[in-house]
């Protein structure tokens, strides 16, 4: 990283370069795989794959193509690496990346590839020797290259350069995300604010080559910004901080129409990031269950959000493994998975709960055993903004709409608003439509009669942006709050036709494009769940 | 500078906003008895009528302000800021009422629910105004009828209490029974409703 090919000046920024080295300082190999990527992307390389914990890998972690058009690969590790380390763990990955040919459509494997050992940490002065020996011996052909803490410290500081927080209040709001506590939910709005910022999603003034930097240095910030949240393994919001980056990136790209060369890097960097944290959750839950999580006697109340949370992130990775045909959605039809998952979304605080069981309804409704189960859900959620939101309601306030999500609900739960909740919000639900479009799709009229008198009463709402990009935003400036009042009389044959018209036409390219980013994107983003977006995720997931 | 306490002027700061929003609530009347709905984002509201008309409004701003001269902070009491947030919610509410009530006024116009009168507010008009309108029925049940209430200004309520204080048990029996027998009425309507809603074809 040294020998980078930068010739920009670079003035630097004292506050930036301590965070930079705290973070890096502070991160495992996870950790700083992503803005590794970015970093070889930046430097002209054509990065091919970066992969962790498959049994695919032989070694590389992540392979490039230098401008040149040699293959480069990585094995990337977290810390020191002592010699007794390098015996045990590294340098039999070591030998499997330079010995097995790199197998890729887009590499010749009889040529040589240059293969490096990356670590943030240092590694120990009798392993340098042993290195060098092999290098000068049975490596002499292609010898091993070695990156280190100060190597990657200067690159990714070299980064952030240029790309810097507008003035001190965002200085701050830096320093108060990369020093959270990990352990919880990442303060979504305040992210969205810092990193909106860096990527000056409001100035229209931008060069393209400009937007590829702040692009770059969005995914350096998100990074130090989940920080905290890998270094204890908090898979979950480590997903979020990353789902919310790659939102604000689809609406540049968009808003912007900026062509794949900007941006696809990037997004394949981000995308395979989720992806593999979302597994690592997966499978922390398959080896430990949910009973691991207890941990304070609070959890005896807390535990079913906790689950909750999980659930709903799992449930996206499993949609979003069957819309893209990955076998691996497969675990949802196994019976343990059932059992695991057991009770793990009995919450009602409002609307936003029920978005993972909206999820997995979009697979279950494709197989006959399924769909007995998707109507059942989508026929207790309809019951329950009935029973909640209805008419006749006795809740005090009703569910709450999709715009509180679960922190929220917790807080709720143990008296901690401080802010008096004046609403009501009887006769008025954001996802029953959307819901009634999904039993409409199933071809249940009677499951729709029986509660048609009910639901006539109710006010459909939906927020409509004026500009179809502002869908990835947290909240939209311009755009309308619009209650749909439904017939008293309605006529099935016009229901059907209603419901046939949503299939995501008014939805912005990118997420048509990459629709398995969409049950991720509605886990963190839940009130963009609306007949449209869920008639979107029905049709892909066909 | 002279050390402050940053952390205090937060705490009574937003014991002044608390202070503005129940000043706010005892002006506003008729805001503070209906139901309501926050909006989250966007700039707009609307309404997708069944009939198929769609009509939106932008939201309307409420703003007032005070000005305290800097050199009269030395000598202000909290009585005399406390004041001045009294008179700003007076203002804001009184912004935000006639805002509602001239929309109220459109929809109930629109509606054609307007009764024409030269007399005072009193019984027979108040039973007009039953015949009018929709009544709802708590759980469908007659004996548990949703009465609309009665928004009037002070003057006009207190001649009503009067007229109603004065009147005969009779005269009170009869009101009772005519109330009584339009709400039959609208309990039949309520009941037709309920059957109509319904899915066909």
């Amino acid at each position: 990283m040294k020998k980078s090919t930068s010739k920009r000046t670079i003035n630097k920024d004292p506050f930036l370069q301590r965070a930079i080295e705290y973070w890096l300082d502070s991160a495992n190999e996870l950790g700083y795989q992503p803005l590794f990527c970015e970093w070889l992307i930046s430097q002209g390389y054509v990065l091919k794959y970066s992969i962790r914990n498959t049994n695919f890998e032989q070694g590389k972690d992540v392979l490039a193509i230098a401008q040149t058009g040699i293959a480069h690969a990585y094995q990337l590790k977290g810390g020191n690496i002592s010699l007794n380390r390098w015996r045990k763990e590294v340098k039999p990955e070591i030998e499997a990346m330079m010995d097995c040919a790199i197998q890729h459509p887009d590499v010749d494997k009889n040529k040589p590839h240059i293969s490096y050992l990356v670590t943030n940490g240092e590694i120990e002065d009798a392993l340098r020797v042993e290195i060098v020996a092999l290098n000068d011996g049975k490596w002499s052909n292609s010898p091993l290259r070695v990156w280190t803490r100060g190597d990657l410290l200067t690159g990714f500081q070299e980064m952030a350069e240029g790309i810097l927080p507008k003035d001190a209040p965002t200085y701050r709001e830096l320093t108060d995300l990369m020093f959270s506590d990990g352990t919880g939910l990442p303060d979504i709005p305040k992210i969205n604010q810092f990193l909106s910022q860096i990527l000056n999603i409001n100035d229209s003034s931008l060069k393209k080559e400009q937007r590829r930097r702040d692009i770059a240095g969005a995914v350096l910030y998100a990074t130090m910004i989940a920080g905290p949240y890998r270094r204890v393994e908090n898979h979950g919001s480590t997903i979020r901080i990353m789902v919310l980056l790659l939102s604000l990136i689809f609406y540049l790209v968009d808003k912007y129409n900026l062509d794949e060369k900007y941006w696809i890097k990037s997004y394949e960097i981000i995308w395979n990031d989720i992806l593999i944290t979302a597994r690592l959750l997966e499978s922390e839950v398959n080896t430990n269950g949910f009973d691991a999580a207890f941990t304070s006697p609070f959890d005896t109340d807390l535990i079913s959000f906790r689950k909750h949370s999980v659930t709903s992130i799992i449930y996206a990775l499993k949609l979003s493994q069957f819309i893209d045909k990955d076998d691996a959605w497969k675990t949802i039809i196994d019976p343990t998975f059932a059992q695991k998952y057991k009770g793990a979304l009995l919450l009602s605080w409002g609307e936003a709960a029920f978005i993972p069981l909206i999820l997995i309804i979009c697979i279950f409704k494709n197989f006959e055993k399924g769909q007995i189960s998707a109507l059942n859900s989508v026929r207790s959620m309809i019951s329950m903004i009935l029973t909640y939101n209805g008419r006749n309601s006795k809740h005090p306030l009703g569910l709450f709409p999709t715009y509180f999500d679960i922190d929220f609900a917790v807080k709720i739960r143990f008296g901690m608003i401080d802010q008096a909740l004046e609403d009501n919000y009887k006769r008025s639900s954001y996802l029953l439509k959307p819901l009634i479009e999904l039993i409409v799709r199933l071809g249940k009229r009677d499951l729709i009669a029986e509660s048609w008198r009910e639901i006539s009463f109710m006010h459909f709402e939906e927020f409509i942006p004026d500009n179809s990009v502002d869908f990835y935003l947290w909240r939209a400036q311009k755009g309308e709050n619009r209650s749909t009042l439904p017939k008293k009389e309605k006529s099935w044959s016009e229901l059907i036709q209603e419901t046939n018209s949503f299939d995501g036409q008014t939805l912005p390219p990118m997420i048509k494009r990459f629709p398995a980013f969409l049950p991720f994107f509605l886990s963190v983003f839940p009130h963009r769940a609306n007949s449209e977006t869920i008639g979107f995720l029905y049709k892909v997931s066909n | 500078m002279i050390t402050d306490f940053p952390d205090v002027k937060k705490e009574l700061n937003k014991s002044v906003s608390a202070f503005l929003r129940q000043k706010f609530k005892e002006n506003a009347t008729v805001f503070s008895i209906g139901r309501k709905k926050s909006l989250y984002e966007g700039d707009k509201m609307g309404i997708l009528h069944v009939d198929g008309r769609h009509s939106v409004s932008y939201l309307q701003s409420a703003q007032s302000e005070f000005s305290i001269s800097k050199k009269d902070i030395p000598t202000m009491k909290a009585e005399d800021l406390l004041n001045n947030v009294t008179a700003l919610a007076e203002d804001l509410a009184g912004q935000v009422e006639h805002g509602l009530l001239k929309k109220l006024n459109e929809a109930i116009e629109e509606g054609g629910n307007i009764i024409h009168h030269t007399s005072e507010l009193g019984p027979e008009l108040i039973l007009n105004g039953l015949e009018m309108i929709v009544v709802d029925f708590e759980d469908d049940d007659r004996a548990k009828p949703i009465k609309p209430s009665i928004l009037a200004g002070p003057n006009t309520i207190e001649k009503l209490i009067n007229q109603i204080s004065k009147s005969t048990p009779e005269e009170k029996e009869a009101f009772h029974q005519k109330e009584q027998l339009i709400l039959d009425k609208k309990h039949a309507e309520h009941l037709e409703d309920l059957e109509s809603r319904k899915i066909v074809d």
